[in-house]
């Protein structure tokens, strides 16, 4: 049911409904619960004929594609982008952070990559292993058994391989590589890079009867129609209300403060609804916190305990801080025995289908942590900017720079499909300096203060990108391609991205058994106020070389039992 | 199901009837209906902000005719009919590039209108007053000959051929990406996805053309097609059991 206003009091309250969210709501309904969910955006169902983008061709859409409105094209299922219209953020002297938001159900796991990875046992532990961030208050062995469960509620393809920080779990079965994974394949094994099946959540087989099977389109940033990818609206929220479960969505409100009582323990949330421009609150026994790591930083600074100044379960001063991302670098090449390539539909499933997981040995290489390899190249639907690259094609190949014609329409033809292009996804560093704040000068559209970002990549970071690209550029090399991407130097980051770009940003409420260095507990309560739960990657002690939506769910569905539980002893 | 009513369905929390309703599919070939059903008009949702931007640059216009017929000469410049595809002016390739003028000003608007202007003044220059569209077909090619080539700025960026270099470079970027995302250029490339398929693998031949192979070791462990409708089962050791 969708409401603006009510006397009702909600067992819990979750704000947002992206991975954190959505798991929240389907395992606290299942076990009877009351629940309402605030978010931001507008209802989105990718199944609905009007909403759907899948299966549209370029010329649907007046500028073919183009970024202009939406950063990934004009298709891509984000309701957002780094900037959203009256609703900024700053930062702070020279950082440079980017902050992608995604306003609608579902929020940012209807278009993200789908790249499922479970953290492995190092990644718990990493303070320990190398002295640098902070150890997590649980263990791999403790969240396992929610990462099984997550793997066959949700279905991830993969292989078990036996592999140390990089572990099995229930896999759906890998399709087969393209052609340039295969000779990505070869060249990354002859370079010491181990290549296996690539672990994404789409389901090349049947999962259950709420979601269709994977057909192939490629197409998962646009969210699937059938629900063969994992989206949170898709997979969680839907199947959740149609089994029964009491779940009312209040979309397009905007989450303001979390009230709290002369007790303090939390009593509501208010927010403002974006259809009306109008003051509500919603009452719940439980508040959970799934807004995104920032999103929830930026809430909890908002609201105010009596007696105190410096935002809610904040006595730590931590909130906010320990922000990170994963690291980020890539090379794009061109590989000539790719020229002239057979037609025929290569399109797979959306991303790639192998990876290489961190192979590397700390203790040898002069920096930290590590990074996996993302990669990938085909013959894809052209889209705008097609050819934009085609002059340094034709330098390559020795050919006259420019032209027009039908030769030149023909020189475009033999080389489609023969890009390819590697990214790494590392592990960053948390460190205290790192950080979101209120800005004491902004504010949104809403009323509702903003934040402002300090971060700085250090050393760690940019010897970890020097390795991506000296890696890339022999396992180009030895594909047979040619690099187009300028080597870059220490002072250009060796072509590390802003912080915030690959939207794992992570840890501003971090988790902890000590409460004056950490937010929440290890089921995500915060230590101030006994039922406020934190069930976003916020409490993410360290990153990993991994993609946080895996570990999103197993925690959110980790504290969310922990909640029915509490709740029946009546300790909240 | 009009699009209201399946919003009210959903959002009561009733969703009692299967979007995803497999019947009548083949049993090998599990796509949904609801994949390949006829679409409606629009692209798919757009927010209230795109929405209403979208009809504010519907609403105006930026090339006068006389621009526009000029951009329409050099499209089908570039891009000129062959054997197997049409000109660009056929391809939607005009109306997109206005579009863009509307909906990216600061990359497209000044550019485009100055270098149409540029290239105005060449050709009366040249041919005797005439505009780029009065000159005659053999005068326009060497006019763009002479700017479709960047080598002749290279070392020289005060060359006086430059603007008309930069334009002309924009402007085939705008055409050759106009043309590749129309339907003709999609069927001139051969791109022959955006469908739904069961992939299982690189074909035979292509392989054997590039001297690859499926790894015998993993090819067990790749999806059988033909079990992709039966229900995941693992056993305690996460083996695929189904």
């Amino acid at each position: 049911m969708q409401i603006k206003k009510n006397d009702k009091e909600y067992d819990v309250v979750i704000v947002g409904s992206g991975a954190g969210g959505g798991m929240s709501a389907k395992i606290l309904s299942e076990n009877g619960l009351k629940v309402a969910i605030i978010e931001a955006g507008p209802y989105f169902d990718p199944a609905d004929k009007d909403m759907k983008t899948q299966l549209r061709w370029p010329w649907e859409s007046p500028r073919r594609g183009a970024s202009t409105t939406r950063p990934f094209g004009d298709y891509n299922a984000a309701f957002g982008g780094w900037e959203l219209p009256n609703e900024p953020y700053a930062t702070v002297g020279d950082t440079r952070f980017e902050w992608f938001r995604s306003r609608m159900l579902g929020g940012r796991t209807n278009h993200w990559g789908r790249i499922s990875l479970r953290f492995g046992p190092d990644d718990f532990h990493r303070k320990d292993l190398d002295g640098l961030g902070a150890n997590w208050p649980i263990t791999y062995e403790e969240i396992k058994p929610y990462y099984d469960r997550v793997d066959k509620l949700i279905g991830v393809t993969g292989t078990n391989e036996g592999l140390h920080n990089d572990p099995d779990g229930y896999f759906l079965p890998p399709p087969k590589p393209r052609l340039s994974e295969l000779l990505y394949t070869k060249a990354a094994r002859a370079n010491g890079v181990p290549v296996y099946p690539s672990r994404m959540s789409m389901l090349t087989k049947k999962l259950n009867e709420d979601r269709g099977v994977c057909f192939y389109c490629a197409q998962c940033s646009r969210s699937c129609a059938v629900y063969a990818d994992f989206s949170a609206g898709s997979c969680l929220i839907f199947p959740a209300m149609k089994h029964g479960g009491q779940i009312d969505l209040l979309v397009n409100c905007m989450a303001r403060e979390v009230m709290t009582d002369d007790t303090g323990k939390a009593t509501a949330v208010s927010y403002v609804s974006k259809d009306d421009r109008r003051e509500y609150e919603v009452k719940g026994k439980v508040i959970v916190l799934a807004a995104s790591a920032c999103e929830t930083a930026r809430l909890l600074l908002n609201s105010r305990m009596k007696g105190q100044t410096n935002g809610l379960g904040n006595s730590s001063g931590t909130v906010g801080r320990y922000l990170h991302d994963s690291t980020g670098a890539g090379i794009s090449g061109f590989i000539p025995s790719l020229m002239n390539r057979t037609r025929y539909n290569e399109d797979g499933m959306g991303g790639m289908h192998v990876y290489s997981p961190w192979w590397g040995d700390n203790k040898k290489l002069d920096f930290p942590r590590g990074y996996h390899i993302e990669m990938g190249g085909s013959m894809g639907m052209p889209m705008y900017g097609f050819g934009g690259g085609h002059k340094e094609i034709q330098k390559l190949l020795n050919y006259k720079v420019g032209g027009y014609g039908n030769p030149l329409l023909k020189e475009m033809k033999e080389v489609y499909g023969a890009y390819f292009y590697m990214a790494g996804r590392g592990e960053s560093v948390a460190l205290y300096d790192n950080y979101c704040e209120i800005d004491p000068t902004g504010v949104d559209e809403w009323g509702i203060p903003t934040l402002r970002f300090h971060y700085k990549w250090t050393d760690h970071e940019r010897l970890q990108a020097k390795h991506m690209q000296e890696t890339f550029r022999s396992i180009m090399t030895d594909m047979g391609g040619t690099v187009l991407t300028p080597e870059r130097t220490y002072e250009e980051d060796y072509g590390l991205l802003a912080p915030g770009a690959i939207i794992h940003e992570v840890g501003t409420t971090r988790m902890g058994d000590d409460p004056r260095d950490s937010v929440t507990n290890k089921y995500g309560r915060l230590h101030d106020v006994p039922n406020v739960f934190v069930n976003d990657a916020g409490t993410f002690a360290s990153q990993a070389d991994k993609n946080p939506t895996w570990t999103i769910l197993a925690l959110a569905m980790r504290n969310s039992e922990h909640i029915v539980s509490e709740l029946k002893k009546m300790n909240i | 199901m009009d699009r209201r009513k399946t919003l009210k369905t959903l959002l009561g929390g009733a969703v009692g009837t299967a979007i995803f309703t497999q019947t009548g599919c083949r049993n090998d070939d599990p796509v949904p209906a609801s994949a390949v059903e006829p679409e409606n008009t629009g692209y798919g949702l757009r927010t209230a902000w795109e929405a209403e931007r979208e009809e504010l640059l519907r609403d105006q216009r930026f090339f006068s005719d006389f621009e526009l017929e000029t951009i329409g000469v050099l499209a089908d410049i570039i891009v000129p009919a062959g054997e197997d595809h049409p000109k660009a002016t056929d391809t939607g390739v005009v109306d997109f590039i206005e579009f863009m003028a509307k909906d990216q000003p600061t990359v497209h608007q000044t550019r485009l209108r100055g270098g149409l202007a540029w290239l105005n003044a060449e050709s009366s220059k040249r041919y005797d007053g005439k505009a780029f569209i009065e000159a005659s077909p053999e005068e326009q090619i060497a006019l763009v000959d002479d700017i479709a080539y960047p080598e002749v700025i290279e070392d020289e960026p005060l060359h006086p051929m430059a603007p008309g270099v930069r334009f002309f470079d924009h402007m085939r970027f705008m055409v050759i990406t106009g043309f590749f995302t129309s339907k003709p250029g999609i069927d001139y490339l051969g791109y022959v996805g955006n469908q739904p398929n069961v992939w299982d693998g690189v074909p035979q031949e292509v392989l054997d053309k590039h001297g690859l192979a499926y790894d015998e070791e993993l090819l067990p462990k790749y999806v059988d097609q033909s079990r992709r409708t039966i229900t995941a089962e693992w056993d305690d050791d996460g083996n695929l059991i189904s």
